[in-house]
């Protein structure tokens, strides 16, 4: 359990840095770039770690943290296959201290992302917990270690639901609402407005433990060995990079609405399938 | 010993009570309110401690005399204020409504009383039963209800100064406030459902009372509404009452309980009606919303501990015998969505006390939709949330009320940036609402286990009750945090943070409920074997284990103490390491020249001075109450409606 534990605080985070890397690579070849090499990410956060600190206020930077260590219990608690509904909720945590975060510099930009943020959440967290209530009713058991045969026959509405809570929490186009992935639009870079150095590279490092756990939660849905769920994961990824190189940003109430209609609804037929025609 | 200690739980309040009505003299009061508070925290702990449950107890038979007199006297007094209110301000739906609510339960009970039944009054053998349930609620009534009252003694002592009254009204506001407390500790402990009824009357007059305390239009207003909304619950009493006993010839609470027959379901739909009206649950939900104009500790007893809590008390209470049929099914809808209606209408509002009414509203429909639902793990979900649900909303409301003695002003957007200028109330507040909010806190780890269970449920509604339950708890999730955004929303400040002089009967009481909130939540487990897991077992079989202090249910697990570490870890690990310097502090950006740094003001078109504005969300146009209110009570009186079509079928 030990091996496990550590393995999974110190191997996620090059896992996600790299899958930022790439992520950059293929986004600038499909802009027609040649963009920077893979291994950037790993550049810049070193270098964010080693500049001087520029602050507004201190709770921001107590919440920093508080977001990144929820982030990482939801690792550790993934890999060790514990309740897939509380890991969501521990998930939910770590955005609310985020928000929180956000929301204690009177800055109008980190405040207005702050307010999109939680929107996000409005938006994605239902489909999430749906997702889990799913994944259940199949196995019957919240507990991921329950997990054992491919859920993707019977789950596919789900995993397309999944497919859009993914995008948001990618924070890709066209759900990049509460921080616009490229600064110098109207809200700057939102929610992230007022962190530099060290704190934004906190914030950017919780970014891989995050993006990592989020497409190992996608991978439950093929848990024929440990291949097809990994292959399934990326193959979400890469759609979203699609979907994100393709659209621009759209606004809040679209998202709520698409998502809502879209995500909640395929997650809920799906459910009702479930019930009248058995698992 | 027991049965002295029912006595005592029961009628010292109306004792000290009346004490209070005839004490002139505020210190002599306090003293009388003082020590009530300590007799029913002292014998609530010990009745937890020396009884053996569940045990009956029978009274001696002048009491059912006594009760049977005293329910005609409450229903003339009630008659009394709607023909007075009627000859003074002419007719008007509130005293019309009160006045006919009041005939129909009058004359059908006094039918039922004189010529249907067998004996007068109709005596119940044991006239009180008392299990973990109860004793539960015996718990929160008398300590947390103890509490509040304690915080309400200086409260309207500065209530008073600041109306500029020339003689006080206190005498009356403690003689309603601790007589509450007795007639919460009958409602739980009665058996008789005509005694049950009878306290559930006390309440709906302490109430009523209480609401109007201030006297303004308004309040007599909303006091009124709270009167004849909740009658609407005494005629479903009424009604429950001749229909239980024309069914199974008795009014025991616990035989109809633990003999369900399916068939015979009406009787206690008009109990869930009673029970639902007094929870003010959609479409109720109005006179809990219109009893924000009561001073603040009137709030804090009705939303915590007392009056709503009774109502989802006897859904929990009576859930055992509609277990499996489809009144169970329909109640499990109705509750879910209240529960994702409230959270809803929430978001839109910016008054503080009507954002933590619209919270208990939709909790209260959480706890319904669990007794709904009906399995082992819901009921342990449900009485898990009204334990936690007491403790934070109560504090909650205290907390508010300290705020608004400081700012005088009940407006969110008053309250920007409070976290510096009053750090210790509001520190308290954020951590209340995190533990209403949060993971691994009590009120989260009820909302898990309301969920699993909500997913495992059998039911074909399943899938609708599960669409109210993520839709509510995600709509709870940005109401509360957008509130804490404003608190924390401060203007830049080199200055340390100066606490606010310590006020012992404004802080003791907040500061032991926070830490009850936490303390509680850390030792859930322990919590759920003593307390939670015998009341369930009263009748189901308990399916939760707490092996190495996790929650362990048949089909998940929640691991609450290694969550605390990591919140702990949060809250340490960032103290220790992040040191700010004041050289390193810059003002935020505002896409202009900042004017100073401390100053939320920049420079924009030709150099002039713009002040920055900032303000949460409230979504007004798109779900305000002027757009949905009106939808939510019309599908919710349908789910209602069909609810007892179902019975009836």
């Amino acid at each position: 359990m030990a091996i496990i534990f550590i393995a999974a605080i110190v191997v996620t985070p090059f896992i996600g840095g790299l899958l930022r890397g790439i992520d950059r690579k293929l986004t600038a070849h499909m802009q027609g770039r040649i963009g920077p090499p893979i291994q950037q990410p790993f550049y810049d956060i070193i270098k964010l770690f080693s500049k001087s600190q520029i602050i507004t206020t201190r709770s921001p930077l107590l919440l920093v943290y508080g977001y990144l260590l929820f982030i990482v219990a939801a690792v550790v608690l993934f890999a060790l296959k514990q309740d897939l509904l509380m890991l969501i909720l521990v998930l939910g945590v770590a955005d609310v201290l985020l928000v929180m975060g956000s929301f204690s510099t009177r800055s109008p930009y980190s405040q207005i992302g702050s307010n999109r943020e939680l929107l996000q959440m409005f938006s994605y967290e239902p489909i999430l917990i749906l997702a889990s209530i799913a994944i259940y009713m199949e196995t019957g058991s919240f507990l991921i270690s329950r997990i054992q045969q491919p859920l993707l026959p019977t789950l596919w509405p789900v995993y397309l639901a999944l497919l859009i809570a993914l995008i948001i929490l990618m924070r890709k186009s066209p759900f990049d609402i509460s921080a616009s992935e490229h600064a110098h639009q109207e809200i700057v870079r939102g929610i992230f407005t007022e962190y530099s150095g060290l704190y934004l590279g906190l914030i950017e490092l919780a970014h891989w433990y995050e993006l990592v756990l989020v497409l190992a939660v996608i991978s439950l849905l093929w848990t024929a060995g440990v291949w097809p769920g990994i292959l399934l994961a990326l193959f979400s990824w890469f759609i979203v990079l699609i979907i994100d190189n393709i659209n621009a940003r759209l606004t809040w109430s679209w998202m709520i609405r698409t998502s809502w209609v879209a995500g909640i609804g395929l997650s809920i037929l799906n459910i009702i399938g479930l019930r009248l025609f058995g698992g | 010993m027991t049965a002295s200690l029912i006595g005592i739980a029961i009628l010292f309040p109306f004792a000290a009570g009346f004490v209070c009505l005839t004490l002139k003299n505020h210190k002599a009061r306090a003293g009388v309110v003082f020590l009530s508070a300590i007799v029913l925290i002292a014998t609530s702990i010990l009745f937890f401690s020396q009884g053996t449950f569940p045990l009956g107890y029978t009274p001696s038979h002048e009491w059912d005399m006594a009760i049977f007199v005293l329910d005609y006297l409450l229903m003339a007094y009630f008659l009394y204020l709607g023909l007075n209110d009627f000859f003074r301000n002419g007719i008007k739906i509130r005293n019309v409504s009160t006045i006919g609510l009041v005939l129909v339960q009058a004359i059908s009970l006094a039918l039922f009383e004189f010529s249907w039944a067998p004996e007068l009054p109709i005596t119940v053998e044991p006239a009180l039963f008392i299990d973990h349930l109860s004793l539960i609620m015996c718990l929160i009534i008398c300590i947390i209800g103890s509490l509040i009252c304690i915080y309400g003694i200086k409260y309207m002592q500065d209530h008073e100064k600041h109306l500029g009254l020339e003689k006080t009204k206190q005498n009356w506001f403690f003689f309603y406030m601790v007589m509450f407390l007795g007639a919460m500790n009958g409602i739980v402990f009665a058996n008789n459902i005509l005694w049950l009824y009878f306290f559930w009357e006390v309440t709906t007059l302490c109430c009523y009372a209480l609401i109007r305390h201030d006297e303004t239009p308004e309040a007599i207003e909303s006091g009124f509404r709270a009167l004849w909304m909740n009658l609407i619950g005494g005629v479903g009493f009424v009604v429950a009452i001749i229909l239980a006993f024309n069914s199974y010839g008795t009014l025991s609470l616990i035989t109809l309980i633990s003999n369900p027959t399916p068939f015979l379901l009406l009787p206690l739909a008009f109990l869930f009606l009673a029970a639902l009206t007094k929870s003010a649950q959609v479409p109720f939900q109005g006179w809990l919303l219109g009893a924000m104009v009561a001073p603040v500790p009137v709030s804090a007893l009705l939303h915590s501990s007392t009056m709503v809590k009774a109502g989802v008390y006897l859904a929990v209470r009576i859930a055992p015998a509609f277990w499996g049929t489809s009144l169970s099914a329909m109640i499990a809808v109705f509750g879910g969505f209240t529960f994702m209606a409230a959270a809803i209408l929430a978001i839109s509002q910016s008054e503080a006390k009507r954002v933590l009414a619209y919270s208990t509203i939709s909790n209260l429909g959480l706890i319904i939709l669990c007794a709904g639902i009906n399995t082992p793990l819901a009921i342990t979900a449900a009485i898990m949330l009204i334990i936690f649900h007491a403790i934070s909303k109560g504090l909650l409301f205290l907390c508010v009320g300290n705020i608004e003695h400081n700012i005088w002003s009940k407006n969110i957007e008053d309250m920007q940036g409070l976290v510096r200028r009053l750090p210790l109330i509001t520190g308290i507040t954020i951590a209340g609402m995190i533990s209403m909010l949060l993971a691994p806190f009590g009120v989260l780890i009820s909302k898990w286990a309301a969920i699993e269970a909500a997913g495992a449920s059998a039911s074909l509604l399943s899938p609708l009750i599960l669409l109210f339950l993520v839709i509510g708890s995600a709509a709870t999730t940005v109401f509360w945090v957008k509130w804490i955004g404003r608190f924390l929303s401060e203007v830049p400040s080199t200055e340390g943070l100066k606490m606010e002089p310590f006020s012992p009967l404004y802080h003791t009481p907040v500061m032991l409920l926070i830490g009850g909130a936490v303390v509680l939540s850390i030792l859930i487990a322990p919590v759920y074997n003593w307390l939670v897991s015998p009341a369930v077992g009263t009748f189901y079989l308990t399916t939760v284990s707490t092996q190495s202090w996790f929650f362990r249910s048949a089909i998940g697990c929640f691991v609450a103490w290694p969550l605390f570490i990591v919140l702990a870890a949060a809250l340490v690990v960032p103290s220790l390491f992040v040191k700010t310097k004041p050289e390193r502090i810059r003002a935020a950006y505002m896409c202009g020249e900042n004017v100073e740094y401390d100053t939320p003001q920049f420079r924009s078109v030709a150099d002039d001075k713009f002040e920055l504005q900032l303000g949460g969300v409230y979504l007004e146009e798109d779900l305000g109450e002027k757009k949905l209110d009106k939808w939510f009570k019309v599908i919710a009186l349908i789910i209602l409606l069909v609810l007892f079509v179902v019975v009836l079928v």
